[in-house]
């Protein structure tokens, strides 16, 4: 076996999504909404996905996992020195509350579709100064047989988190008078 | 907090649960006042952790108990 096969085997076997999410063309984006945030305040970030493909894509949307039959959903870690660590998995919602509530989104051909998602929700490890983190979506799009397809995507954030506003009033304040 | 505060209102159920969220996610005490109210939109139910977050918080503490005994008097 060649090295490029080997490698795709590999793939494969360690996300088994892999090769029907290249296929799928759906492609998920995690992005902050503004260039900093107050400490404490919810970091907003939006995400997007894009239907690339030739057919309506009916999405799970289990709201703020995004994760179930198997996908893992959203997953942000923080990168450090350029690496980032495995993320975990924010848990779904309770089998019984999926069952019952879990909602399909349907983006059509060429169409997106976005909601607002909060970092918090994923990783606690949020510290005043700028941040960097990884984050991974494997999001289920159902098929019309068993099994998923998936929404796939990664990438990084930059957060910038200031300190408290009566801090950074105090702070700038202090400046101005010393100058 | 005032704009998702005023998101929890909305007609949207994606904006509803993204501001229930937001709430969920803060760490300011600014948002224990709203996070008591959650629970009877029952879009997410996130609003419990968040509160225990504020462990120690009168206000939370509170809140918390405004919640099992309304949930109680459900029963």
């Amino acid at each position: 076996m060649n090295f490029r096969l080997r490698q795709l085997a590999l793939l494969t076997l360690l996300h088994p999504g892999f090769l029907l999410a290249e296929s799928s063309g759906i492609v998920g984006t995690l992005a902050p909404t503004q260039s900093s945030y107050i400490d404490a305040e919810p970091v907003e970030l939006l995400l997007t996905i894009l239907n690339n493909g030739t057919q309506d894509a009916r999405i799970l949307a289990d709201y703020p996992s995004f994760g179930g039959r198997n996908h893992a959903g959203i997953r942000i870690s923080r990168s450090q020195d350029g690496k980032s660590r495995a993320p975990a998995t924010l848990a779904p919602s309770p089998p019984i509350q999926r069952i019952v509530s879990t909602p399909i989104i349907t983006v059509g051909p060429g169409e997106k579709w976005s909601s607002k998602v909060y970092l918090q929700s994923y990783n606690h490890d949020l510290r005043v100064g700028a941040n960097s983190f990884a984050y991974q979506i494997d999001i289920c799009v159902l098929k019309a047989g068993p099994g998923c397809d998936a929404v796939t995507g990664a990438g990084t954030l930059q957060v910038i988190v200031l300190e408290d506003g009566h801090s950074l009033l105090a702070t700038s304040w202090g400046a101005t008078r010393r100058a | 907090m005032g704009r998702y505060a005023a998101g929890l209102g909305a007609s949207d159920i994606w904006a509803r649960k993204a501001a229930e969220e937001a709430l969920c996610a803060s760490k300011s005490p600014l948002t224990i006042k709203y996070l008591s109210n959650l629970w009877t939109f029952g879009d997410n139910n996130c609003y419990f952790e968040a509160l225990e977050e504020f462990r120690g918080n009168a206000e939370a503490e509170h809140a918390l108990l405004t919640i099992a005994r309304r949930a109680q008097r459900l029963r």
